[in-house]
């Protein structure tokens, strides 16, 4: 992801691999330098945060799960896009 | 939101199903896919801070 002789990550750096991250898809050596970022820069925390919470939110509950034919239409749209 | 990204967070954030699940039902390599679930999970977040802004509640 980054040079190995850079030596921080900036905060566009941290938004462009947050999604690596939280998927456990980053470098060990990656991985320390966005945590070492993280540890200095309150406002990435946050952003985090904040995407820990879309994540949650998706994942609640609701009264009905996705419906079969919503599934289907998502599906459908999906197949037709990449046609 | 493009019918790929919106397919790929439902099943990987809603439904909870797997990167390995999700790339399989959907034909997509790792890599695309988790192009596609970072883009989604930006868009998200972007508009629930805008309904939250809008409604005043977050600081």
């Amino acid at each position: 992801m980054t040079d190995p002789m850079d030596e921080d990550l900036d905060c566009r750096d941290v938004v462009e691999v947050v999604t690596d991250y939280l998927e456990g898809g980053l470098a060990p050596d990656d991985r320390r330098r966005f945590d070492r970022h993280l540890a200095a820069c309150e406002g990435c925390r946050a952003y985090l945060e904040q995407l820990r919470t879309v994540i949650r939110l998706a994942g609640r509950p609701t009264v009905d799960a996705v419906p079969p034919e919503t599934m289907a239409g998502l599906l459908r749209a999906f197949r037709d896009w990449r046609r | 939101m493009p019918a790929a990204q919106r397919a790929v967070i439902t099943l990987r954030d809603v439904e909870g199903m797997t990167a390995a699940e999700t790339c399989q039902l959907l034909g997509l390599t790792e890599g695309n896919q988790r192009v596609l679930l970072h883009r989604a999970r930006s868009k998200v977040r972007r508009a629930l801070e805008e309904y939250l802004d809008g409604t005043g509640v977050a600081g």
